[in-house]
C-alpha cells in the first residue's frame, strides 16, 4: 500500500464529517487523494458543473460564491470543498475561487472509484460517517443554525 | 519527348506529392498546435507527481515543510500597494452599502483593477474589517478598518496563518 503523509491524514483527522471513521481508514483515504496547488484568483469550483471532485484544503484562503450573491470564506486547512463530489448528489452549488495561493487535497472520481473497488469496506465506513454528518447538518439546517448547504466544514461559524 | 506543365506534373505523381506534403505539413502543425494546448497539463501532471514523490518518500512531513509548501504570496502588509487597495475596497464597500455581497466586492474590484484584490479581500476578512452578518453576507467594520492602520503589523496578523508569508 501507498505511504501516507502524515499531514494529510493529520488534516483529515480534524474533519468532523470524518469523526466516525478509524484513523486505519483515513490513511486509506489519504492513499488516494492528491495534492495540488492554486494560484490567487484561480478558480477551483463552479456551480452548475458536475460534482466530479472532492477537496480538502491544507493551505490557503478560499472564497465559497453562492448563485444569490451570498458567501463565505475558508482559511486555513481541514476545510472542505465540494462535498457534493462525495455524495452522488450531481452537481457543485457554489463557486470556490482562492484568494492567496494554497494547496489542496484533491478526491477525483476515479480515485473514488478505485477506492471503492480495492477497499470496499473503509470506502463504506468512510461514505457512512459522511451520510451520519451530513444527516446531523441537515438537521441543523432545518431548525435554522447553518445557512448553506455546502458548508461541510471544521469550525464553520454557524450562521 | 520531354512533358511540361500539368501533365508533367500528373505523370510523375505530382499532385500526390503536393497533397502528401501539404497533408504531413498540416498534421504535424495540428499536432504541435495540440501539444502546445496541452503543455500546462502536461507540467501540471509531472509536478503533482513530483509533489506525490516527495510526500511518500518525505516522512513524516510537517506542516511547516509540507510539500505544498511553496513561495505564498509576499506579505501584503509589505505589499508596496496596500493602503492603496484597501482604501479602494473601503470606498468600495461604502457605495455598495451594507450587507454586501463578497463575491460581488471582488468583481467591482477586479472591474476597477484594484491589484492584488483576492489576496487583500481574504486579509479584509481574516482581520474582521469585513464581518459576515450571517447570512452569507458582509459589513464592513470602519473601526476596524482604521485599526487595520494604526495597529501597525499586530492588527494584520492577528489572523490563524499571519498575512501570506
Amino acid at each position: 500500500m501507498h505511504t501516507l503523509s502524515d499531514t494529510m491524514v493529520r488534516i483529515l483527522k480534524t474533519l468532523p464529517l470524518l469523526k466516525r471513521v478509524s484513523p486505519e481508514s483515513l490513511e486509506v483515504l489519504a492513499a488516494y487523494m492528491q495534492v495540488f496547488r492554486v494560484r490567487e484568483g484561480e478558480e477551483i469550483i463552479r456551480w452548475g458543473r458536475r460534482a466530479e471532485t472532492l477537496y480538502i484544503t491544507i493551505s490557503g484562503d478560499y472564497l465559497m460564491a453562492f448563485p444569490d450573491g451570498s458567501a463565505f470564506t475558508l482559511h486555513g486547512s481541514g476545510e472542505v470543498i465540494g462535498m457534493n463530489a462525495m455524495l452522488n448528489q450531481g452537481r457543485y452549488t457554489a463557486r470556490a475561487l482562492a484568494l492567496t495561493d494554497g494547496s489542496l487535497m484533491a478526491l477525483y472520481r476515479s480515485g473514488r472509484d478505485r477506492m471503492l473497488e480495492e477497499h470496499p469496506r473503509f470506502a463504506d465506513r468512510i461514505h457512512r460517517s459522511i451520510q451520519a454528518y451530513l444527516h446531523q447538518r441537515q438537521a441543523k439546517k432545518n431548525s435554522g443554525r447553518i445557512f448553506v448547504e455546502e458548508d461541510f466544514s471544521r469550525g464553520r461559524k454557524d450562521a | 519527348m520531354p512533358e511540361y506543365g500539368l501533365d508533367a506534373i500528373a505523370s510523375h505523381n505530382g499532385w500526390e506529392m503536393a497533397f502528401l506534403g501539404i497533408l504531413i505539413v498540416f498534421t504535424c502543425l495540428s499536432l504541435l498546435a495540440f501539444s502546445i494546448s496541452r503543455l500546462h497539463r502536461i507540467l501540471a501532471f509531472f509536478d503533482a507527481r513530483k509533489d506525490r514523490k516527495s510526500v511518500k518518500k518525505g516522512g513524516p512531513v510537517t506542516e511547516g515543510a509540507s510539500v505544498s509548501d511553496r513561495p505564498e504570496t509576499p506579505a501584503l502588509k509589505g505589499f508596496a500597494g496596500f493602503q492603496e487597495a484597501c482604501g479602494s475596497y473601503a470606498l468600495l464597500a461604502e457605495k455598495m452599502g451594507s450587507p454586501l455581497s463578497l463575491p460581488g466586492l471582488l468583481e467591482q474590484a477586479e472591474k476597477r483593477g484594484i491589484a492584488r484584490s483576492h489576496a487583500i479581500l481574504a486579509d479584509l476578512v481574516r482581520t474582521g474589517v469585513l464581518k459576515p452578518d450571517g447570512r452569507g453576507f458582509y459589513v464592513w467594520e470602519k473601526a476596524a478598518f482604521e485599526g487595520l492602520f494604526e495597529g501597525g503589523e499586530s492588527q494584520v496578523k492577528k489572523g490563524s496563518r499571519a498575512l501570506p508569508a
